[in-house]
């Protein structure tokens, strides 16, 4: 199934080429930078998803706190792009910490629940508190201040700072993945009773996936809020939990690249979509169906086994 | 004397709702036997099984494995201590790769403190081990392919496999030739009795002949509780034994 050395090559050339110049590809440089964002969520997302087997419908909640996180940082705290980021990933490790530890003690759809009925919680605070987050006009006036002495207020130059820090997620996702920690998560996935025969403590591992997948969203958002200069409500809202799902089955779980594929395609997509027609909501409906049913199993799998066997 | 039993169940008892399955069991496990536990469907060998690694909480009783009280630990907690075990329905890792079923086992028992940044290839210990055991059980060849991939007696095999993988102590095999034909029952049990020679075997099965052939003490289990235990030969001789099988056909 490994991809020989050659196409291994090729993928890296061929990704580089596309990063470099994805922002003179789309429509508009602000589009490339977003699909990106979504692509280091989708990175985290399919930690627990594709590689624990847990599928939380939960997760914008991890991604508007690290966009409030980082947006009222940025606001009032440091003008520090890395700190206010590092805040963001904070208040969402803190906040699914607790989260985790209680779901995980669910199985399957009860799991999915318990990360729904904490996101919904969540959402519901940031809505009430409008003295901090602006409830739903969303929170205001996010700065996007310089990284030292690169000024990120071009949206090119912010493109290339979002490029980097994907980039360094990626690789970060995948040693996670080839790590021991990782290998154990794919063990408790296959067979969550033989893993645990073994000696492995699945509530300790699957928190653990949980609470790095929060952090990876987190990241995705505290970029997204300086990417807008403002955090939406709807950062925090059921529509981004149910499209992360979505992102990571279509490019294929379990395989880090296809969420990535995943996420950057449908953010493109709908993007191009939206501007073109007011009824672009069924039309992603259509797609997701038709896409989740010819790639069962995500596009990257399915373009391995056709083309790469 | 007891310092030769290495597993021992005092007086364990388990209810599912109305139903007692586990009906005031007392067993004792030497060191280095390997101990076979029969008994018609339904006598509560399983779930004996399940009690002593802690997939079941006992409603009464104690176990004690290695001198300690081991009663109502977690799986994982139980199987650190060297207490390994296969399964009656084959429980593998299917969509890993045959050398990633065994190695992820021997992974366990290693130190790997959560550097998520270390490539797992770096424990070279538990590829070595996956290696030894792969090759101990026959799959050598097969270490590459998806486990799914494997035929039902090699994936049987591998079952057994992955409880050796963690080195350890004693190990509970829950009807390892269950599905077998009678060409497989052979490389089964030189498996088993290579594995005696470096631990406890407590050992469930229904084929009568191999399990007197290589036990060196049997318990028969019939309803929950205990009816007979001794030697092959004692065993067999036993009338309630024989009423018990003939009762259950
Ligand atoms: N989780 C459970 N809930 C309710 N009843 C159970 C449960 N597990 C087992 N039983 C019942 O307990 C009894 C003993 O089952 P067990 O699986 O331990 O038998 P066994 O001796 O292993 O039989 P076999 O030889 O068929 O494997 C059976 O009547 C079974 O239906
Ligand atoms: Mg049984």
């Amino acid at each position: 199934m490994q991809l020989k050395a050659r196409h291994k090559i090729a993928g890296i050339i061929v990704g580089a080429v596309v990063l470099l110049a994805a922002p003179y590809l789309v429509p508009y440089q602000a589009l490339a930078t977003q699909m990106l964002i979504f692509a280091i969520f989708a990175i985290g997302f399919d930690i627990i998803f594709g590689y624990t087997g847990l599928l939380s419908f939960g997760h914008a909640a991890f991604f508007g706190l690290g966009a409030y996180g980082t947006g009222l940082s940025l606001i009032h705290l440091t003008s520090s792009v890395p700190l206010a980021l590092g805040m963001g990933i904070l208040l969402a490790v803190v906040v699914a910490i607790p989260m985790g530890f209680l779901s995980t003690q669910r199985h399957g759809i009860y799991f999915a629940m318990v990360t729904l009925a904490f996101a919904q919680l969540i959402y519901f605070i940031a809505f009430q508190w409008r003295s901090l987050t602006g409830g739903d006009d969303g929170l205001q006036g996010v700065p996007r201040p310089s990284l030292g002495p690169v000024d990120l207020s071009s949206d090119l130059v912010y493109y290339y700072f979002v490029m980097a820090v994907f980039i360094l997620a990626l690789v970060l996702g995948v040693r996670i993945i080839r790590s021991p920690f990782g290998r154990a998560l794919q063990a408790l996935r296959e067979n969550t009773d033989r893993a645990m025969s073994v000696g492995y403590d699945p509530r300790k591992y699957k928190l653990i996936s949980f609470v790095i997948s929060a952090g990876f969203a987190a990241l995705a958002g505290g970029l997204y809020a300086m990417l807008q200069n403002f955090v939406p409500l709807f950062s925090l809202g059921l529509d981004i939990s149910g499209e992360i799902v979505l992102m990571t089955l279509v490019g294929g779980m379990g395989t880090i690249y296809g969420p990535v594929i995943g996420a950057m395609s449908i953010v493109y997509v709908k993007d191009f979509l939206s501007s073109q027609t007011d009824i672009w909501p069924l039309i992603m409906g259509v797609l997701y169906v038709v896409s989740v049913m010819t790639f069962r199993r995500g596009v990257v799998k399915e373009l391995k086994e056709r083309f790469f066997k | 004397m007891d310092s030769q039993v290495v597993l021992e169940a005092r007086g364990l008892k388990k209810w599912f709702g109305a139903l007692q399955v586990i009906n005031g069991v007392d067993l004792k496990v030497e060191r280095g036997a390997i101990h076979s536990i029969i008994g018609p469907n339904g006598a509560g060998k399983t779930t004996l099984f399940n009690l002593l690694t802690g997939f079941l909480k006992a409603t009464h009783g104690e176990i004690i494995y290695q001198g300690k009280d081991i009663t109502g630990l977690p799986p994982f907690r139980i199987a650190k201590m060297g207490l390994a075990r296969s399964f009656q329905i084959t429980s593998v890792f299917p969509e890993l790769s045959v050398h990633e079923n065994v190695r992820v086992a021997a992974q366990a028992t290693q130190k790997h403190p959560y550097n998520f940044l270390l490539n797992y290839r770096s424990l070279k210990q538990a590829a070595a081990k996956a290696d030894a055991v792969l090759a101990s059980i026959g799959l050598y060849e097969q270490r590459g392919q998806l486990c799914k991939n494997l035929s039902y007696g090699d994936r049987r095999v591998l079952d057994i496999g992955i409880s050796q993988a963690t080195d350890p102590e004693v190990v509970l095999l829950d009807e390892p030739l269950a599905g077998l034909q009678a060409a497989d029952h052979e490389r089964i049990v030189g498996l088993i009795q290579d594995m005696a020679g470096s631990m406890t075997v407590v050992l469930i099965d229904h084929n009568i002949d191999i399990v007197t052939s290589i036990s060196h003490v049997i318990t028969v289990l019939n309803q929950g509780e205990v009816i007979a235990e001794g030697s092959p030969e004692e065993v067999k001789g036993n009338q309630k034994v024989q009423e018990a099988y003939l009762g259950g056909v």
